[in-house]
Parts: structure tokens; C-alpha cells; sequence
């Protein structure tokens, strides 16, 4: 046969790809400007009073209102805040094949400048993350933002192949260091209800110190266990042997 | 254009790209970053929210609430990215609809 009557004979609608993106490019474009009508057009608030939160931050132990908020106020969604944190790490023991953590020394970054710049910046981003969950009490700051800034510091001792000068070795100590923060949550409302108060409600003398002391314990909470999540996520990625999948050498992008 | 105005219209562009990329984009690697594309699109918004009707005053409680919200979506994608390395593992494979891909071709 001819190529001429092929190619009349053969009618191709669209390939799938594209109508997926014109299917998609119609669909983002009609629920943005839906969503950003109804945003724009939110009425506006005809008796605005000041915030409670706001007004009662004096009473809640610290000086900044988001921090009051989040560890006196609503303490309970900040608890299951941490909640959810453990049971991302329980989802993500349950997905590799080997069912324990590990912090494990890399060699992917065998680099000496590297090396040495973790070994001189690590004292300082330890430093910083305790300044920042300090500074929560009285200016934005707190608990999460310090567990961050100590995740990024256990990440670059890991990468840079540090994380071996005092392996823990024993997975159930890690394990007991991730869960640190929903237990020091769970005393707080133990003694609460054992001394006759309502759940998590903190002694009225004392409102300072339980948040700084429960902030200190969700603070390494967090630290090691988005370090370990994501580590542990993609650790055959970067290169160490305790990884539960392939490497991504035949990774395939037609895109 | 108020502040809020240009916050909410940046948000919702957010969320927009979001959205188209999580569903025409075939690599999971991406499906995952539009997510949280998405997800900063309604922090920005809720962040806006809380600065509307007086700005010298705002409600701390959405700024918690994005604080919370940041710490789910991270969680969620650890998550994600878990079982995105496991898919790799099991099917060397890091797209979805890979034969559809292929038939395109």
C-alpha cells in the first residue's frame, strides 16, 4: 500500500499526553479563577474586634501570640501535630523493606572541603536551633522552626559522612528520641487530668516553663525525625547501603 | 489593587499551578513538588486572611494553623516520597501511566 492511502486511512486523534495537558490546562483554569473570585470578593468583616488570642497572650505564659497560640491555646493541635509526625514515621517503617531506622555513615560526599565545613558550621547550626526555640517565647520562633534548623544539621553530618563519630547504633533509642515529644505532650496531660484540671492545662505559676520544657522535647522530637523520614526515604539515593530500593540510575523522563 | 487583593490572586495562581501540574506532569517526583505547590498557595491565603481587617493586628490563630499545616504537608511528603522510592524499587519505574507515555511516542 501506498503511504499516501496510509495516511488517509489511519485517522490518530489526539495522543493522550496532550489531551491530558488540554484537560488539565482547562480544568486549572476554570477552579483559579473560581477560587480566586470567591477570594477576592470575601466580604469584609463588618464588626472587627480584636482577635482573642491576641488579647490574651499576657496570661499564656510567653510574650509572642503565635507561640501562645500554638503551645497554650490550642496546645492539643500542636500534640497531634506531633502525632502526625509519628505516624509519618510509623508509614514510612512500614513501606521499606528493612523495618528499622538507621543513621548510618555515607560516603557520597568523600570531599574534604565539605567535611571540613560541616565539622566548623555544625557547633554554630546547633547553636542557632537552640537560640531559635529560646527566642519562641518572646518573637516568632519556637519549636518547629529549631527542629528544622536541626534537621538540616543531622542531613549535612550525614552527607558529609560525620554521622559515624557516635553512631547511634540501636534503633530503639531512636526510636524513643522521635517519640520524646508526643510523651512529654502525653505527661503534660497526664498530671493536667490527674490533678483534677482540663487536659493540658498548665500550672498557673509555672505556664512559662511547661511550654519551654515541652518545646525542648518536640524540638529533638523533630529534628531527628524529619532527618530520619527523609534520610530514610531516599537513603539509597544518596549512596549508603541501607537503602530498601535501586538506585535511580535508570531513571526515564520522556517529559 | 489592595494587599490582600494581590495575596489572594497570587494564591490562587499558586494553587492553579498546583493543580495543573499534578495532573499533566506523568513523573511522581513532580505530582509530589506540585502538591506542596499547592499547599503554600493556601498557606499564603490563610496568612493573608489573618492581616485582612486590621493589619496591625493579626490573628494568630491562621498563623498556627499554616505553622501546623506546614509540618502536615512535610510529613506527607516523606511519605509520598517513601513510596515513591519503593515504586522505583519494585517496577524501575519512577512515572505513572509509563504505557501511555510510550504509545505517545
Amino acid at each position: 500500500m501506498s503511504p499516501y492511502i496510509d495516511q488517509k486511512m489511519t485517522k490518530r486523534s489526539l495522543p493522550r499526553s496532550q489531551l491530558r495537558t488540554l484537560v488539565a490546562a482547562g480544568l486549572t483554569i476554570v477552579v483559579t479563577s473560581m477560587v480566586g473570585i470567591t477570594m477576592v470578593r470575601l466580604p469584609e468583616s463588618t464588626a472587627w474586634q480584636p482577635p482573642p488570642a491576641l488579647e490574651n497572650v499576657e496570661e499564656s505564659g510567653v510574650d509572642q501570640a503565635v507561640t501562645a497560640v500554638l503551645l497554650n491555646f490550642r496546645s492539643y493541635d500542636t500534640w497531634l501535630e506531633v502525632v502526625v509526625l509519628v505516624v509519618a514515621m510509623l508509614a514510612v517503617l512500614a513501606i521499606r523493606r528493612q523495618h528499622h531506622f538507621t543513621l548510618e555513615q555515607t560516603d557520597t560526599f568523600n570531599d574534604p572541603v565539605i567535611k571540613h565545613f560541616s565539622k566548623l558550621i555544625v557547633p554554630f547550626m546547633i547553636l542557632t536551633s537552640g537560640y531559635l526555640l529560646w527566642l519562641g517565647t518572646r518573637q516568632p520562633g519556637g519549636a518547629f522552626q529549631a527542629g528544622a534548623v536541626l534537621t538540616a544539621t543531622l542531613l549535612l553530618l550525614v552527607t558529609a559522612g560525620l554521622a559515624n563519630a557516635d553512631p547511634i547504633r540501636s534503633s530503639r533509642v531512636l526510636l524513643l528520641i522521635m517519640l520524646a515529644g508526643f510523651l512529654a505532650f502525653m505527661i503534660v496531660a497526664i498530671i493536667s487530668l490527674a490533678t483534677g484540671h482540663p487536659m493540658l492545662q498548665y500550672r498557673s505559676d509555672r505556664e512559662g516553663l511547661s511550654i519551654l520544657a515541652i518545646e525542648t522535647a518536640v524540638t529533638i522530637s523533630i529534628g531527628l525525625t524529619l532527618a530520619l523520614l527523609y534520610f530514610n526515604a531516599f537513603a539509597s539515593f544518596i549512596g549508603s547501603s541501607s537503602g530498601s530500593a535501586q538506585s535511580m540510575e535508570n531513571y526515564d523522563d520522556p517529559v | 489593587m489592595t494587599q490582600f487583593e494581590i495575596y489572594s490572586v497570587v494564591s490562587a495562581c499558586l494553587f492553579g499551578l498546583g493543580l495543573f501540574g499534578l495532573i499533566a506532569l506523568p513523573n511522581i517526583l513532580r505530582k509530589i513538588l506540585s502538591f506542596n505547590v499547592m499547599g503554600v498557595g493556601i498557606f499564603l491565603f490563610l496568612v493573608a486572611t489573618a492581616q485582612r481587617d486590621n493589619p496591625s493586628q493579626p490573628d494568630p490563630v491562621p498563623q498556627a494553623m499554616v505553622l501546623t499545616g506546614i509540618v502536615v504537608a512535610v510529613s506527607v511528603t516523606a511519605f509520598a516520597l517513601a513510596l515513591l522510592q519503593r515504586l522505583n524499587g519494585e517496577t524501575r519505574t519512577t512515572i505513572l501511566d509509563e504505557e501511555q507515555a510510550e504509545n505517545d511516542q
